[in-house]
């Protein structure tokens, strides 16, 4: 087999945040600290010494309890915080879901929506052009396509979201526990959506509540707590460990996972 | 993955090294204690890649902005003209002016300080006004300021389209000086720039800034040659003050394009010198200056903007 780099290396990977203490710091707020010498803020490191290769077509989990850092993790992975510690190597067009919509304008309609954005994600003119009727269809949003986003409800717009999304074509998903909106019939057609996707040979890396959906789908999980890697392996034993350090009930083995297409499950 | 990795795009973010030694490969040109380890070079190349994105963010803005109205594009002009007229009335009918060429002097004035001041306090705004953008997608946050910047100047250019109907109107030809325009636009796009960088980071930082910058910017105004000219001061200091004033350059050059540079000033002052009338020239050398204070801004505050930026996600 020849040489094959990760898609995602992360090397002693820390991100840090300042506690300030205040909601809104204010220009005279920040002269009162200036004048009484008040330290401005706090640090503290939501994600420490993290150390991970994700290898191109893997399908990465990420599990841990609530403010374990999984979010603050994926958005490094994503570019959107730049590592305060350590290294982050890329390799190959990233996009992220980690909201449904981001940046949707409620006053413009769908269709503009779609345009804008698919731009945003990265998508050029003319490829909107070509899968713009793919998006259409896979957001089943009927008439009110035409309709300003505003109008949605917010199944809608996760819909919409997930559509564009998904069609940009990345080398690198990074999802963040976004399947869970939608019905179940649409939460199906993503799973499908997304198996294509690693299909294809795509790297995904998601965060994930649900303990089921991370056995189903993911080659290796991730477990994160306090921002501190506790173990990386197999996805049933990972998750195992976790459930059982929450005194949790465990998930069983299922022999036919191959061919179980229950991802959308409960 | 059929695609050879090697081929692939690869980004490396690193943070400062605080003990070890750094590398030093050529494809990261640093943009020194900056954190920002993307090479400079792949910053500005990632800027060209997305560039379609200050269109689409431009272009949803004013849509959202002036489709809902029925008036829709008329709506652009009326702000200008609105504005044109409160200052006419204030300074012409209270001075009991007869110089009716004072409202295209007031117009045009206005017109690029609108621009500016749009650049700058909307550049403060623009983070936290794109914050379900900033904290969910990477993008060069650099684009951010340009798109304000870019609104401004279209607002900019669709107030331009009425100063002819003035002109005509009120008998001020058109002068092969008028050529200048794109220099002095120009100039001032990279000043607008310039400015906008580091108001963008503050803006963020401190959310009552935009407000206070609002009224400075507005002083900075009045302390600016835009509705007075320039030759009312005869005193040889107060006018080297007045043309340190980067925005000095500006105002005068648009004036003098447009044939207006002497208009007479009778009313504000009754011992300004005359000169005669409406007099066409090049723009005001001050221009020059106006461009390098620009340049310095836009380097210094695009470089502490890039620095800074990396934090924008957390900032919000």
């Amino acid at each position: 087999m020849s040489k094959r780099f990760p898609a995602i290396r992360a090397k002693d990977l820390g991100i840090k945040f300042f506690l300030r203490g205040e909601a809104n710091p204010t220009v005279h707020s920040g002269m009162v600290r200036f004048l009484k010498r008040k330290p401005a803020r706090r640090e503290f490191w939501a994600v420490r010494n993290v150390t991970v290769d994700i290898m191109p077509g893997e399908v990465f989990g990420i599990i841990g309890a609530n403010g374990s850092g999984k979010s603050t993790l994926l958005r490094a992975l994503a570019r959107i915080y730049f590592p305060d510690e350590g290294e982050l190597e890329i390799r190959g067009k990233i996009s992220s879901l980690i909201t449904l919509g981001a940046g949707f304008r409620p006053e413009l309609n769908g269709l503009d929506n779609i345009y804008y954005n698919g731009i945003i994600l990265g998508l050029t003119k003319q490829e909107i052009e070509s899968k713009r009727e793919q998006i259409i269809e896979f957001a089943d949003l009927g008439q009110f396509i035409n309709e300003p986003v505003r109008t949605y409800s917010s199944g809608m717009r996760a819909r919409l979201g997930f559509s564009v999304a998904v069609h940009v074509d990345p080398e690198i998903l990074i999802v963040d526990e976004v399947l869970v909106v939608g019905d179940a019939a649409f939460r199906k057609r993503c799973a499908d959506k997304m198996r294509e996707l690693f299909m294809r040979g795509a790297t995904v890396v998601m965060v994930q509540h649900n303990m089921d959906v991370i056995v189903e789908m993911c080659q290796r999980v991730m477990w994160l707590d306090k921002g501190q890697i506790q173990t990386v392996g197999a996805p049933l034993e990972v998750v195992n460990k976790y459930l059982t350090s929450r005194n949790l009930p465990l998930i069983e083995p299922k022999p036919d996972r191959a061919d179980n297409e229950v991802v959308s499950g409960k | 993955m059929n695609a050879d990795p090697k081929k692939k795009p690869v980004t490396r973010l690193r943070a400062r090294a605080t003990d070890s030694p750094r590398a030093l490969d050529f494809d990261t040109l640093l943009v020194e204690n900056a954190r920002k380890i993307v090479g400079f070079r792949e910053y500005v190349k990632e800027m060209w890649n997305r560039r379609g994105l200050v269109r689409v963010l431009a272009g949803r803005q004013l849509k959202s902005q002036y489709e809902l109205n029925v008036v829709g594009f008329a709506w652009w002009l009326g702000e200008p003209l609105s504005l044109a007229a409160v200052y006419y009335v204030l300074v012409a009918v209270l001075t009991h002016r007869q110089d009716h060429v004072y409202i295209l002097v007031v117009l045009i004035s206005l017109l690029s300080f609108k621009w500016f001041q749009q650049s700058v306090i909307q550049s403060m705004q623009t983070v936290r006004a794109n914050a379900s953008l900033v904290t969910d997608i990477y993008f060069p946050r650099a684009l951010l300021p340009i798109t304000e910047t870019m609104i401004g100047l279209a607002h900019f250019g669709v107030g331009l389209c009425i100063v002819p109907v003035f002109m005509v109107f009120l008998k001020v030809g058109p002068t092969p000086n008028l050529i200048w325009l794109p220099v002095i636009v120009a100039v001032q796009l990279v000043f607008n720039l310039g400015a906008s960088y580091p108001m963008a980071v503050w803006g963020l930082r401190y959310r009552n800034l935009p407000n206070l910058m609002g009224n400075i910017i507005r002083l900075w105004f009045y302390l600016s040659p835009a509705l007075y000219e320039l030759t009312r001061f005869s005193n040889g200091t107060v006018k080297f003050i007045m043309e340190l004033n980067p925005l000095t350059g500006l105002f005068e050059s648009y004036r003098r394009i447009f044939r207006l540079a002497g208009f007479t000033p009778t009313g504000l002052c009754a011992k300004c010198p005359v000169v005669p009338h409406y007099y066409a020239g090049a723009p005001h050398p001050s221009l020059i200056w106006t461009f390098v204070v620009g340049c310095l801004m836009l380097l210094l505050g695009s470089w502490y903007f890039t620095r800074r930026e990396t934090q924008f996600g957390k900032e919000i």
